[in-house]
């Protein structure tokens, strides 16, 4: 008796879902496969490049904060006190080249990432 | 992860067989195939053929993005419907701000007058009535023939929630139907 139920409401309900399913199917408005296909390959290519450019802009940022934290030690401890050492050439080299070295190890492990 | 990414499955390893990414002219033929189908899904479930327009164009867009390799029409449809099925699920969370079982059932009754259609004119009160998962799975079940096992899939539930939430659906749509004199 409940298996007939079942079988039933089975019918009913497949026979209503299949008729409204032939109903809506011509009403769509359908964009040609070639356009879906061309915003699909351009979002990728969004997001390859997002990918690619996304060490080079870590590095950018990094960058950043380092000049400006370097500015801020500058500017606390005075002019005197640390611009002396770091005007001469040797200490204007050795901070270009940990600044340098810095950014390369963001870009490798970002690029890693 | 980009935007796109979250609502896209992600393929658990040994799930898919590797056979051919899909190529333009594939796709092209499987988008013939399988668009209006989907349409159909998303404007009876969301009782909006507005945002079906748009959820369908995103689904492919991001069913390509995805490079999933397929094994073939049947599992490739599967999968895009689930994209469908994910975009369909957020789409009412941002309207909401809440879970989608908290949507009052007649939530979408008024829209789902914009469908003007004869042959439903019964049903589509009777889905009005309906919580949106529960039109989803009716519709995974009875228009597109879908078994216990893939609405799970597609809609990313367990296999016994389906068979339990689907009894009670079924239940509930064909009592409605029969008092319409379907």
């Amino acid at each position: 008796m409940s298996l007939m139920r079942k079988d039933e409401e089975n019918q009913i309900l497949r026979e209503a879902m299949q008729s409204a399913k032939s109903a809506a199917m011509p009403q769509a408005r359908l964009e040609p496969a070639e356009l879906v296909w061309w915003r699909a390959q351009l979002r990728k290519r969004q997001a390859a490049l997002e990918k690619v450019s996304a060490p080079v802009r870590g590095v950018q940022e990094f960058t950043a904060a380092l000049v400006l934290c370097v500015a801020a030690v500058v500017a606390i401890s005075g002019w005197g006190g640390l611009l002396k050492p770091l005007l001469s050439t040797a200490g204007l080299v050795g901070l270009g080249m940990v600044v340098v070295l810095a950014g390369v190890v963001v870009y490798l492990t970002l690029e890693r990432e | 992860m980009t935007i796109w990414e979250q609502f896209v499955p992600v393929a658990k390893p040994g799930e898919t067989t590797v056979v051919l990414p899909m190529d333009r002219e594939a796709f092209a033929g499987f988008y013939e195939r399988v668009a209006r189908p989907l349409w159909a899904y998303l404007a009876r479930t969301s009782g909006d053929p507005g945002l079906a327009d748009d959820l369908m164009q995103e689904s492919f867009v991001r069913f390509l993005c995805a490079d999933t390799k397929t094994a073939g029409d049947i599992e490739a449809r599967r999968y895009l419907f689930r994209i469908a099925s994910n975009l369909l699920k957020d789409h009412w969370r941002r309207r909401t701000a809440s879970s989608i079982e908290d949507l009052p059932e007649g939530a979408f009754a008024s829209q789902t007058s914009a469908i003007q259609m004869d042959s439903d004119a019964l049903l589509a009160p009777a889905m009005a009535k309906m919580k949106p998962r529960e039109r989803q799975m009716l519709w995974l079940a009875y228009a597109e023939g879908y078994s216990h096992k893939e609405i799970a899939e597609v809609m990313g539930v367990g296999t016994t929630s389906v068979r339990l939430l689907l009894f009670r659906a079924r239940k509930k749509m064909a009592g409605m139907l029969a008092a319409e004199g379907v």
